[in-house]
């Protein structure tokens, strides 16, 4: 092996073993970002036995920044899943374009509409957000963490699961059917989010802003 | 150096990481016990304070760093829902049920009435001993024993390492998943009920 040859491996080995860390951390990140979601009655119980209102700002300040910055940065590293050459070229999981496009869909509704003191906005990201988390972890931890189990799930007819849940098989050299239509699909949706949040910023400046609440509702 | 050799760095980089997340979480599991049962410390103190600031302060800073812990005890345990990491590697073979306990813990607290619930914290108490039973018993008595050349040693550890006792180790695994999604479920429940329930009472108010 030339020092050419061996800087090639080292790179390339690196960044497959950096993009697979990172799918493997997202479940972890999805988990927390959910905690975090549906931890509100009890944050909102917790500032309410506070007897200054500094102590409540300060809790419902770090509440909503933690919530609000996991949920972006778990976008923010979900957009690999929308690169043909890591989703097709890594086997990643099946469905985790789709949920990238539910994490920003939750994102969107929650620019568009005020999700902390509007209750229906409020269940339609946490129930995008359900949705979006296990078509995320359930193909990850069963599909590409389940891959050396293929032979132990034959035995219960269930071989072909991980398989199913994956994108495709680098080493096999095969592509599940359905990976090119979700991933176009979830581009498809996620330029159209996009756009729809640009026209919808463009056409609202100038106009005048609805005055923001400061208290969450309980 | 062969292209073999060079996965074999970043295998062995994976193992690393997940058996320091492993040791580490025995470390976290104590600290988030001692700072649960040290609850009457933080309120004698906090009634020692002479402004209400301070006292506000300390308090927030209890609850935020012994919630935030018991989160983060069960987020690490999610390599123990990992098919291939449980079969693979080196771990206490109850970590999935120590996980299951946590949650089950953070469950209990968001469906409290409340710091002041003594039934709920009855619960939780249990719930998160039982947790660093069953996640440092067979760390330490299975997991730190497999370079131990002795064959009680070795007994010990082909019962409470998952890589040893794959069988048991993946059942654990994935009926530890179920329960952490029927929990999960409840939780979702939970937050749903309440915002109809304050949504119903501020439309009768």
């Amino acid at each position: 092996m030339t020092a050419d040859d061996l800087a090639t491996a080292l790179t390339q080995g690196g960044a497959g073993w950096l993009y697979l860390s990172l799918a493997a951390v997202l479940p972890i990140l999805w988990a927390f970002t959910l905690m975090v979601h549906f931890a509100r009655p009890y944050v909102v119980r917790f500032l309410q036995s506070l007897t200054l209102r500094f102590g409540g700002d300060a809790v419902w300040l770090s509440y909503i920044l933690m919530r609000d910055g996991l949920m972006l940065i778990t976008l923010a590293l979900s957009m690999i899943f929308l690169m043909p050459n890591l989703y097709i070229g890594l086997g990643l999981p099946i469905t985790a374009p789709l949920a990238t496009v539910g994490l920003f869909g939750a994102l969107v509704l929650k620019l568009t509409r005020d999700a902390d003191d509007d209750p229906i906005a409020w269940r339609w990201v946490s129930i995008v957000l359900v949705v979006s988390s296990v078509l995320y972890i359930v193909p990850q931890i069963y599909g590409l963490e389940a891959a050396d189990q293929v032979d132990r799930l034959t035995q219960f007819g269930l071989g072909w699961v991980p398989g199913a849940l994956t994108a495709a098989n680098p080493d096999a050299g095969t592509i599940n059917v359905a990976a090119w239509p979700i991933l176009i699909v979830s581009l498809g949706l996620v330029a159209a989010m996009g756009a729809f949040l640009f026209w919808r910023f463009m056409s609202g400046l100038g106009t005048a802003q609805p005055e923001e609440g400061t208290q969450p509702a309980a | 150096m062969t292209p073999e050799q060079v996965s074999g760095v970043f295998d062995a980089g994976e193992s690393f990481v997940e058996n320091t997340i492993a040791a580490a979480l025995v470390v976290i599991w104590l600290v988030v016990l001692a700072l649960h049962l040290a609850r009457p410390y933080m309120l004698t103190n906090v009634r020692k304070f002479t402004l209400r600031l301070g006292a506000d302060l300390w308090w927030i800073a209890y609850v935020a760093l012994r919630d935030i812990l018991l989160a983060q005890v069960f987020l690490g345990s999610f390599i123990f829902f990992y098919p291939d990491v449980v079969s693979g590697k080196d771990l206490p073979i109850t970590g999935c049920v120590a996980a299951v306990c946590a949650f089950g813990a953070l469950l209990l607290k968001l469906t409290s009435k409340g710091e002041g619930d003594m039934r709920s914290w009855r619960w939780q108490s249990w719930l998160l001993a039982a947790g660093a039973l069953l996640y440092i018993g067979p760390y330490i008595l299975g997991v730190q024993l497999t370079a131990i050349d002795n064959s009680f040693a070795k007994q010990l550890a082909s019962i409470l390492v998952t890589s040893q006792n794959v069988g048991w180790g993946l059942w654990l695994s994935y009926l530890s998943a179920v329960a952490v999604g029927v929990m999960g479920l409840i939780a979702v429940v939970y937050n749903l009920r309440q915002t109809t329930t304050s949504r119903s009472k501020s439309s009768a108010a």
